[in-house]
């Protein structure tokens, strides 16, 4: 649905005022850093904490975890369940992030991951949901959006992706603003396809901040 | 000591004499007490090998000691790893190899940190 886009321009866009943590959180498909980059140097571990690495993005430093930096490309997870909660716990709670704000892609759907996550960081998190304006995507919303009320997440946007090539899209829009949140639109374009484009992220800026 | 570990002595010994890797250890560790048993599977037998950072020096010792992870995988594996045929990392993520904690660190954080570790030693071995 857009979610590694929007979370890796948004985090761009906000690392031009903030110093800024990145976490690709899709342990199984990870891929966040085909846009962002991989760090040079692997995690390191100091006083009893991984560090995480860094990529430059735009010129600016931003601390980036994912799994794409231990999982060699093309190779499969295929470790238990918990193994991949204990991979998120160690991402998020043994991880020394020396920064204002962490900018999280979550994995698909609602799986144990998203659940898991949202216990470790709720209630200080915000989250922002990435959707398409269209009905099929309407029951995810609708489960998404009660994980967070019961995990008591703020939810600060919505963002409609590709809002542009969908027909029935304002019908949508008209449905989802029941949650209450401020709804962002985003049109699908070429340039987003090919490449970071964080200044066309300057409203959802604006909104979650 | 399982007599096909024998066919990889010359890279072990390779790997002794690189200072450089120990060197690095040493300063990540600088102040720090960390240890791994590393425990070879063959056919209902097996094989122990300490490896460890403590005060200071990098120590290699036969047996099982209190460790802060055991990693455990056949020896066939540990074998093919050595002689970079298999990928630690893979190996790892595909459930081949174990590594369990034993310091209050998730599982993942060694794993991490061993992912990193082999990835030294294929460096030097290759």
């Amino acid at each position: 649905m857009g979610k590694t886009t929007v979370s890796t321009n948004l985090a761009t866009k906000l690392s031009e005022k903030f110093r800024i943590g990145f976490i690709d959180l899709d342990i199984y498909g990870p891929n966040a850093h085909l846009l962002l980059g991989l760090p040079e140097v692997p995690a390191v571990e100091q006083g009893e904490m991984l560090v995480p690495p860094k990529v430059n993005v735009d010129g600016r430093e931003m601390q980036f975890m994912s799994m794409a930096m231990f999982l060699p490309e093309g190779v499969g997870l295929a470790i238990k369940a918990e193994f991949v909660l204990d991979i998120v716990k160690t991402i998020i709670q043994f991880t020394r992030w020396d920064c204002d704000l962490i900018v999280a892609d979550m994995p698909p759907g609602s799986l144990d991951v998203v659940n898991y996550t949202l216990d470790l960081v709720a209630p200080r998190a915000q989250a922002v949901l990435v959707t398409e304006p269209h009905r099929m995507s309407l029951s995810d919303c609708l489960r998404l959006y009660d994980i967070l009320r019961l995990k008591e997440v703020e939810l600060s946007a919505i963002v409609l992706n590709k809002y542009n090539l969908f027909k029935d899209a304002p019908a949508f829009e008209a449905e989802i603003s029941r949650f209450g949140a401020p709804i962002v639109k985003l049109d699908w374009s070429e340039e987003l396809q090919s490449g970071l484009q964080p200044d066309l992220f300057e409203e959802l800026v604006e909104v979650v901040v | 000591m399982n007599p096909k570990l024998l066919s990889i002595i010359p890279k072990l010994v390779k790997l002794s004499l690189n200072q450089w890797w120990a060197r690095r250890l040493l300063e990540q560790y600088k102040g720090i007490n960390r240890s791994c048993q590393l425990i070879l599977k063959d056919d209902g037998d097996e094989t122990a090998i300490w490896v460890g950072v403590q005060d200071g020096e990098v120590k290699v010792k036969i047996g099982r000691y209190p460790a802060t992870t055991t990693v455990t995988m056949d020896v066939d594996l540990f074998i093919d790893t050595i002689k970079g045929r298999v990928d630690f990392r893979e190996a790892l993520f595909h459930g081949a190899i174990e590594v369990e904690s034993h310091d209050g660190h998730p599982w993942a954080y060694h794993g991490f940190l061993w992912a990193g570790f082999w990835d030294l030693v294929a460096q030097i071995l290759r």
